[in-house]
This record gives C-alpha cells, structure tokens and sequence, in this order.
C-alpha cells in the first residue's frame, strides 16, 4: 500500500484550516448550500467537504453521505490534496492507490471526483468531492466549472472572517491604515512634544488640511484649548490634569486650516511604544451631535408647553368649581374643562403615535381599498364640522373606480386630517375639495384644496415637522398639538409615498400626498 | 371698596380657555375688573385708551410673544409704573433677563394654582 505523505506547507495548511472552519464560527450553511448544488450541477448522489487535519480525515459538511471519519492514511482525499490538479478516479475499486484503503472498502464507494480548497497561498485544507455507488467520471466541462465553484467558495469563507472581525489580521499594517481611512471620526496621535506625529485621511474633511502636511504640527494649532492648563503643559502634556480629564469625551472648539471654528467631541488615549509616550486623540464633528440634542430640549420645551396649558384650565376649572359661581359660569366651565381633558388625552395619544410610527414600530394592514368610498366616509364624517363653519366639501375622482392598496384606518387619518384642517383654515362660503388623480410616475395622488390664508414659504418647510403649528391655532381651532402633520407625513412615507404642499399667503392651500399603490382599476 | 376702587387688570394669553380661566379667577375669586385679549397687538390698543392697575401676560404666544409685547409695553408712558405679572408654561431658565427693569414683580409657571395668582396680585397692588 502506498503510504500518504504529508504536503510541504502542512503546518501553515493546517493553520489556515482551523482559521477557515473555526467550530465556534462554522459555515454550515454555506458549504451545505453549496454542496447541494453541486449535486445539482452534476447529477452525482453524493458531495462532501472533506477536511485534512493532522491526523484524520474528515467529511465535516455532506449530502447523500454521513459526516464521517477515517484515518488520515486510509482516505481517499488526503491523497487527493497532494494533487495540483482536481483528482477524478471511474472506479476507486479497481485503481491500485486507491483499492485497499479503509475508506474504498467500508464506503463501497466506486466513483470519486474531487476539486482541492485551496487557499490564497496554495494550502490545500481539503477537498469538495463528489461520489457515487456507480462508476463514472465527470466531464471536464464540469470540472471547470466545480474548480470555480471552490474558488468563490474560498473566497467566501475568507470574506465572512472579515465580517466576523474586521481588525483581526492586525499584523497587516496597510489593512490597519485602510481601516483608520474609512473612519468618520479623525484619529491623530501626538508626541510628547504637543506635535502631531500621524493622522488618518479624515483630517482633511474636518480640518481642510491634507493628512500629510499637519505632521509636526503642534496640535493646539486646531485644537486650541487641548491643554488649556497653560503652555508650559504643551510641552509635557502628561503632566496636565486636562489631559487626564479628556480621557473622558470631551467638547471643544477646534479651528480648522481656513480658521472656521467649529464644535467638536474629542477623547484621547495614551500609548506607551518603545519607550516613548504618544498620545492618541479621536476627534469628531460635534455639530449633528448638537443638533439633535437642541431638536429633543425643544421636542421637550414644547411639550411641556402644550402639556402645560390644558392642566393650567384643568386646574383652574377645579379650583372654581368651589367657588359657588352661577350656574350658567358653571356650564360653561364644565364644557371647558371637558375640552382641555380631550386636548391632553388627544396630545399624549399623538405623542405616543408619532414615537411608535417613527420608531416603526406601526405595521400597515394593506388591502385594496376603493378610492371614491375612502373619501366619501371622511366627507360624511367632517360635514358637520364643514356646516358648523359655512364650508362646503367637495369630491372629484379623475379617474372612477380606482382601487388602492393601503392601510385604510392610516390613510383614512392622514386625509381626515388635511380636511379638518383645511375645513379650520376655510373661510366662510368658501369650498375644500378633496380630488385624487393619477401622476405621471402612476401613483395615486390626494389632494386637499382651501382658500384659506395660505402659508408662507419660509413656514412650510417646517411645517411637518413635530411641533410646528404656526400662529394661534389652538385658540380658534381648538385642534391639536402640532403633530397632525407630522404623524401624516410618518403614515404616507410608511406607505413609500410623499406628502407635500403648495402655498403662498393669499393663495390657500393645496395639500397633497402620493401613494405608489398598486392599483387596481374597477 | 365702592365700583370705582375696583383695580383693573389687563389679561393677555392666546389660549381661549386660558383666557377664560383667569377671567373667572380674577373676577369671581379676586373681585378685579378684567379685560381680556389674546395678543400683543390688541393688548398695546386698549391699553392707550384705559389705565389698569396690572398687567397678567402670557408669555409664549405666536406672532407677538410675551417678551415682545413687554418690550411695546413698557415704551408707553402710561404703563412705565403698572406691575407685570407673568405666566410661562416653559423652564423659567428659557426666560428673558432683566424682566424686573421691566416692571415684572412675578413669575407663575404654569399650571398654576389661581389663588395664588390672586393672593400674589393682592400683595402687589397693596405694595403700590
């Protein structure tokens, strides 16, 4: 019997099998899917991923076949992995290398055809291969085609290292530098001397100076208050308390090549490296930051504000209720302070609405739903709104018996509310129509039209965002809080739709919003 | 205190219900005479016509807020020595400084309890 050698490379060969199929981390499901079409491509019963360790031989992925075991001298594929070129054997039973091993013999196995996984620098972990009870060979079209196969299969198994950790080949400097490039955030680090001594390509983007000409920069030319201690810390900036204290995030002005000042979040760290001390210092761009925190204390601010004004007329209300008013006052009282319990009931709904839909935490419950019968309900609904203030309401399709698939209770709130403000803002005899029509991408498009007093230009941009009720509406109105708009806008863009208006003062009010359907024509 | 001893205090909150609270608060619960308006502009009309004795201002109110109407007010020679009472529904920390050069005595964050308001103007217009 022919004794199996050992390849040249097996020490790195086996090192790259463990890095490749690591148990913690196991492919199943990508050699199971690909040896599933392997099966497929080439009409064999049976495929492994056979692998060659140190002193077994084993099937760790299969079809058609256990996940097997054999001694690494008795297996057929830790002869195969000493081939350059894929190993197709007819009939294992009569080829002479192959005829008296364990694996011939308990398998019963006739036909084997398999192509080597080999790695980048040419170790071959093991083999995929193919077999069946019945003699044949696969055709060299085929052979091609499985060689290609294993080589996307190995770069697969490559890339999902990659994903699984992206800085673990840490003794590839260039990866190292390619990963400190992709950053957003600027990564600097300073001598003991307050000099710049590397930087990463973002410091261009943030600093407009390019990577290469800030080195021997003192630091403090852009981040002027780094070692606010005095200057003498520059020169020995671990002896600065500052310095121990931006360990922690800290804000600061940063002044950028072209002399802007800008806000940024600076955290440091400290390397110790050859014996001499460094100083790394992540900077980052602040303003987003700051912006979304001055959105939530006004998202807060107004809150407060509106939450505030029912609870001073609730409040109020109660404290008069004792006051042995008349009883006509103290109708009247009673109605108000009715009013104001709806208007904070109506606004702690909204609040927690808009939250659950920007969240996304609203699934849709789409049906086709007829148009024309849509619209019509909330027409039926808002007349006597519509009545109460002399403004007629008015319909018009485009297009008749056009269905749209959409959550009808959600699109049904969107347009109730365009109407109910439309209806709010109309003037007396005056008229809101509520139309719908095909755009020219065929989405179905609303439209909600008053000759109210219109919205200026600056306004309307804000004006679907939370909170953004302009003038006194509340008062005259006795709607809500600022947020109809902006829960319309998080329903119709669930929708994958838009929404939008058209407006000047003067002019009225074409609100609109578009839903890309499907659509069904009756 | 014969009719004409009655102060007259000027209220100014876009809030309708507001309004109407305050209104029943000061008239009912205070004994004041109270005109009521829901801005600033409004607030600066009946102000030249007529003399109160103190002014409840509202002061996040849309177009022209509680700081502005101060502001106007203040400008006229009638009103140089009327104490200012306001009401806020925000953090007194978003509020306007030197309020007190002003004329503004106190500062009732909403919501707040109307006989307070009541008792505060009390001590006010007695001070005068």
């Amino acid at each position: 019997m022919e004794r199996t050698t050992k390849p040249p490379n097996e020490a790195s060969r086996l090192r790259s099998m463990e890095r490749l199929l690591p148990a913690d981390f196991f492919p199943r499901n990508l050699l199971q899917k690909t040896l599933k079409m392997t099966c497929k491509l080439t009409g064999f019963p049976m495929a492994a991923v056979s692998v060659v360790g140190e002193n077994k031989q084993r099937f760790v992925a299969a079809i058609g076949i256990a996940e097997c075991e054999f001694e690494r001298e008795n297996s057929v594929c830790a002869k195969a992995i000493l081939n350059t070129q894929p190993t197709l054997i007819p009939d294992l039973s009569v080829d002479v290398r192959y005829a008296q091993l364990t694996f011939t013999k308990a398998t019963k196995m006739k036909a084997y055809a398999g192509i080597p996984l080999r790695t980048k620098q040419g170790e071959a972990i093991g083999m995929l291969c193919l077999l069946d009870l019945q003699p044949r060979l696969l055709p060299p079209h085929l052979v091609l085609a499985l060689s290609n196969m294993v080589e996307i299969l190995m770069e697969a198994l490559e890339d999902r290292l990659y994903a699984r950790a992206p800085v673990s080949s840490t003794e590839d400097d260039s990866f190292l530098l390619a990963v400190l490039n992709s950053l957003t955030d600027v990564v600097l680090t300073v001598d003991a001397s307050g000099a710049i001594s590397s930087a990463n390509h973002t410091v261009e983007k943030l600093f407009g100076i390019d990577c290469t000409q800030v080195i021997g920069q003192p630091i403090t030319r852009f981040l002027p208050n780094l070692f606010s201690g005095g200057a003498s810390s520059i020169h020995d900036p671990y002896a600065t308390s500052n310095l121990l204290a931006i360990l922690e995030t800290m804000e600061m002005t940063a002044k950028k090549a072209s002399g802007e000042l800008i806000t940024v979040d600076v955290r440091a760290g400290r390397l110790l490296r050859r014996g001499t001390r460094t100083f790394t210092l992540m900077v980052r761009d602040a303003s987003e930051r700051k912006r979304i925190e001055k959105m939530k204390d006004e998202f807060i601010a107004t809150i407060s504000h509106e939450l505030r004004t029912p609870l001073t007329v609730l409040r109020g209300a109660l404290t008069l209720f004792d006051a042995g008013l008349p009883e006509a006052e103290m109708k009247e009282l009673l109605g108000i302070a009715q009013e104001n319990t709806d208007r904070l009931v109506r606004l702690v709904n909204d609040i927690l609405e808009i939250e659950r839909l920007e969240t996304g935490h609203i699934q849709l419950r789409p049906k086709l739903e007829p148009v024309a019968k849509l619209v019509e309900g909330i027409l039926i609904l808002l007349r006597p709104m519509a009545t109460a203030r002399k403004v007629k309401l008015l319909a018009q399709h485009a297009i008749e018996g056009i269905s749209v698939w959409c959550d009808k209770d959600r699109i049904v709130q969107t347009l109730t509310n365009l109407v109910a403000n439309a209806i709010s803002f109309a003037p007396p005899d005056s008229a809101v129509c509520v139309s719908t029509a095909l755009t020219l991408k065929a989405d179905l498009r609303f439209e909600v039209a008053d000759k109210g007093p219109g919205i200026a230009s600056e306004q309307i941009g804000k004006l679907f965002q939370r909170f953004s009720q302009l003038g006194n509406r509340n008062a005259k109105t006795g709607g809500g809080a600022g947020l109809g708009l902006a829960i319309a806008r998080a329903i119709v863009e669930l929708h994958g739709g838009r929404i939008g208006v058209e407006s000047a003062p003067g002019e009225g009010s074409h609100f609109w919003f578009e839903l890309p359907g499907p659509l069904s024509f009756a | 205190m014969s009719e004409a001893n009655i102060p007259s205090l000027l209220v100014i909150d876009d809030d309708k219900d507001v309004r109407k609270i305050v209104d029943l608060t000061l008239t009912r619960l205070g004994g004041f005479h109270v005109v009521a308006v829901e801005g600033g502009e409004e607030a600066l009309e009946v102000i030249q016509k007529r003399r109160f004795e103190a002014v409840i201002l509202d002061m996040c109110m849309p177009a022209m807020d509680g700081e502005m109407t101060l502001r106007a007010l203040h400008r006229l020679p009638n009103m140089k020595e009327v104490p200012v009472i306001l009401l806020t529904a925000q953090a007194s920390s978003r509020l306007p400084k030197n309020l007190e050069s002003w004329g503004v005595k106190c500062i009732l964050e909403k919501p707040f309890n109307p006989l307070e308001l009541n008792r505060h103007i009390k001590e006010i217009l007695t001070k005068e």
